[in-house]
């Protein structure tokens, strides 16, 4: 991993985040789902990668695909992820479920596939 | 003369009396005529050695003339040495010539020796304000590619453990203390008259020009940026107004309270773009106004000579970008009480860009239509081009629609119907060929989609090449339905987005997500990217 390309950009992660690394929730996981609600969309002044961010959202998608769409860490999108949801913009899929344990042949089959890659 | 004769007979005659006053041989008449004897004789010799005297004394007023006129001269000369030449050098402006004084070898020799003298200090001046430049230059280069390498290491960290928060949090302080070490160090080199360190291959749109900028300054939460006027700089000006308008961001942060904002506006004029940095601070009095304004604006240069003891880089960084990129620097009152500093950015030097304001109805449209390719692909197993697709698209045409000639029309066509075609060699290389063209084409505009992280094309560009990775992942489509479908979805990701160990975590997660939601998707389906995929897959079951 370490050899791959660094690319720096002007813009660091900490002004994103007014140098917040926590997240206002804890319950973010890398697999949340995460979804817009179309009835409150961000406000004109909002920045670019909120609304990138939202955009990106009108699907449901896990934090972690956001994460890698927007090529930032998981751990800086799920601070905005939070915000936006504290603010009403996104809202998280309840996934209540994903402490049910998958079923046996399903995760033979993900093993299958990781085998293959 | 008449003293003298009188003087004469007032001593002889006495004596004469005396002399014939017994016998009375010597008449009085006598006397008288010695004593006028007397006196003609003291009157002439009086009468020649005052005319001697004369001559004397006008070769003495003569030579008394030539001497101060030597004198006026060689003053003048010094005066000229003193006021003219000695200024002169000290500025390291070309002298002018040195009086020149004529029937006065021995003070022109003088002269002439000291013009050399002062000729040589001047030369010896200049090389070794020349070799100390160099040294610093030197130096703050390097300190600014370790100050960047430590910025590196700070991402690496957070790119091996993506999810971790605490590491997160050191990643960004060891960061921002690297960010501001970069740019002190760039201050220097700007201030030896050197371009900045860095530099960026994309255009930037205004509002992260100013988010880059408080990224470099130590109060960065203390900048509330309003407007976004569409605009960006061109990529070759990106470093220095960053770098201008951080040193005016951190000079408004050092000279307000640490309770209150710094307000940036940016705004749109005919002539270019304009930022306006408001601090609520208390201003400086008029004199230090003035000489604020002369330096920022960059009329009066300031060298790194001059600095002083305790170095105000700020404005003299700010000057000397103005000078050489044709920023337009004022500094006035604010409104707000404190100092307002403008900058305006011509317009030569400005691209257009969509406001973020009208992101979301300019993004609508390509990602309308990849959804609708992602629903049509929804059966033929390519949803998970299509959820690339999806997310590329807005941000393509979020940052830069200026680009959409360039970049999305040619690119996403060509992903599209590549893809659709099944697994091929020789298609491979098609997709090499047309995606690698627009890349080359447009190094600079797929990178500028992203505010962040920029380099989408060239992660592209430097995957494509590489022989082994396309034609696994073509040769593994058609074997198993359902892995291969996960395996295309992580794959994709993985060569979109740039942090392949995010995009490795995302794959592995998403085993974890389909398994954990597939039950719920298939009671209620959903007709978003990721519960299509979902769908897909249990189809296959």
């Amino acid at each position: 991993m370490d050899t791959e390309e660094y690319r720096d950009h002007p813009v660091r992660s900490y002004v994103l985040t007014s140098g917040r690394a926590h997240p206002s929730r804890n319950t973010l996981r890398p697999e949340t789902l995460v979804r817009a609600v179309e009835s409150r969309p961000l406000l004109s002044t909002a920045g670019r990668l909120e609304r990138e961010l939202a955009q990106l959202c009108r699907g449901t998608l896990a934090l972690a695909e956001v994460a890698a769409y927007l090529q930032l860490p998981v751990s800086l999108v799920a601070v905005m992820v939070s915000d936006l949801v504290d603010a009403g913009h996104l809202t998280i899929r309840s996934n209540h479920q994903s402490h049910v344990l998958p079923g046996k042949d399903i995760l033979e089959k993900i093993l299958d596939g990781l085998r293959k890659l | 003369m008449c003293v003298a004769g009188v003087l004469a007979y007032v001593l002889v005659a006495p004596v004469l009396f005396t002399a014939t006053g017994a016998s009375s041989l010597w008449p009085a008449w006598l006397v008288g005529i010695a004593a006028v004897g007397l006196a003609v004789a003291a009157a002439l010799i009086a009468a020649r050695s005052s005319r001697d005297d004369l001559a004397a004394h006008d070769d003495l007023i003569l030579a008394h003339r030539r001497a101060e006129e030597r004198a006026e001269a060689a003053s003048a000369a010094l005066d000229a040495l003193a006021k003219e030449q000695l200024p002169a050098f000290l500025a390291s402006e070309p002298a002018p010539p040195l009086p020149h004084l004529p029937g006065d070898a021995h003070a022109q020799a003088r002269l002439d020796e000291a013009a050399a003298m002062l000729a040589r200090v001047q030369e010896e001046r200049v090389a070794r304000r020349d070799a100390v430049q160099v040294a610093v230059v030197a130096l703050s280069r390097k300190v600014q590619a370790a100050a960047h390498r430590i910025q590196e290491e700070a991402a690496r960290m957070v790119q091996r453990h993506p999810a971790d928060p605490d590491i997160l949090q050191t990643s960004m302080r060891v960061d921002h203390a690297a960010a501001q070490q970069a740019r002190q160090a760039q201050s220097l080199a700007a201030l030896c008259g050197e371009w900045p360190g860095q530099q960026w291959s994309e255009p930037l749109p205004l509002p992260d020009v100013v988010k880059g900028a408080a990224s470099r300054i130590t109060a960065f939460h203390r900048v509330e940026v309003s407007g976004d006027p569409g605009v960006a700089v061109s990529a070759r000006i990106v470093e220095p107004l960053i770098h201008l308008v951080a040193e005016l961001l951190s000079n408004a942060t050092q000279s307000s309270p640490p309770t209150t904002q710094v307000l940036v506006a940016l705004r749109q004029v005919q002539r270019g773009a304009v930022v306006e940095i408001d601090d609520c601070g208390v201003g400086l009095d008029l004199k230090q106004l003035e000489q604020a304004r002369d330096i920022a604006s960059g009329k009066r240069e300031i060298s790194i000579t001059e600095l002083g003891e305790i170095p105000q880089t700020g404005l003299a960084v700010v000057g000397t970008y103005a000078r050489r990129h044709g920023f337009r620097v004022d500094v006035t009152e604010s409104v707000y009480g404190g100092l307002r500093a403008i900058v305006m950015i011509p317009a030569e030097l400005t691209e257009a860009v969509v406001p973020s304001g009208m992101l979301t109805p300019a993004a609508n449209l390509p990602s309308a239509g990849a959804r609708s390719t992602g629903v049509a692909a929804l059966a033929s197993s390519r949803t998970a081009t299509a959820v690339v697709e999806a997310p590329l698209a807005p941000e393509l045409s979020t940052a830069k629609p200026a680009a959409d000639d360039e970049w999305p029309a040619p690119a996403a066509p060509d992903a599209a119907t590549v893809v659709s075609v099944e697994p091929l060699s020789a298609p491979d290389d098609v997709v090499d060929d047309e995606e690698e063209t627009p890349v080359a084409g447009a190094p600079v505009t797929a990178p500028g989609e992203l505010p962040l992280r920029p380099g989408r094309a060239r992660p592209e560009g430097d995957e494509f090449p590489e022989p082994g990775a396309l034609p696994q992942r073509r040769s593994r489509r058609g074997e198993v339905d359902v892995p291969d479908d996960r395996t295309k979805s992580q794959e994709l990701r993985t060569e979109a987005p740039r942090p392949a160990q995010t995009a490795e975590e995302a794959g592995e997660w998403m085993g974890a997500f389909f398994s954990s939601s597939e039950a719920r998707f298939g009671d209620s389906p959903d007709s978003s990217e990721p519960s299509a995929g979902a769908g897909g897959i249990s189809e296959d079951r």
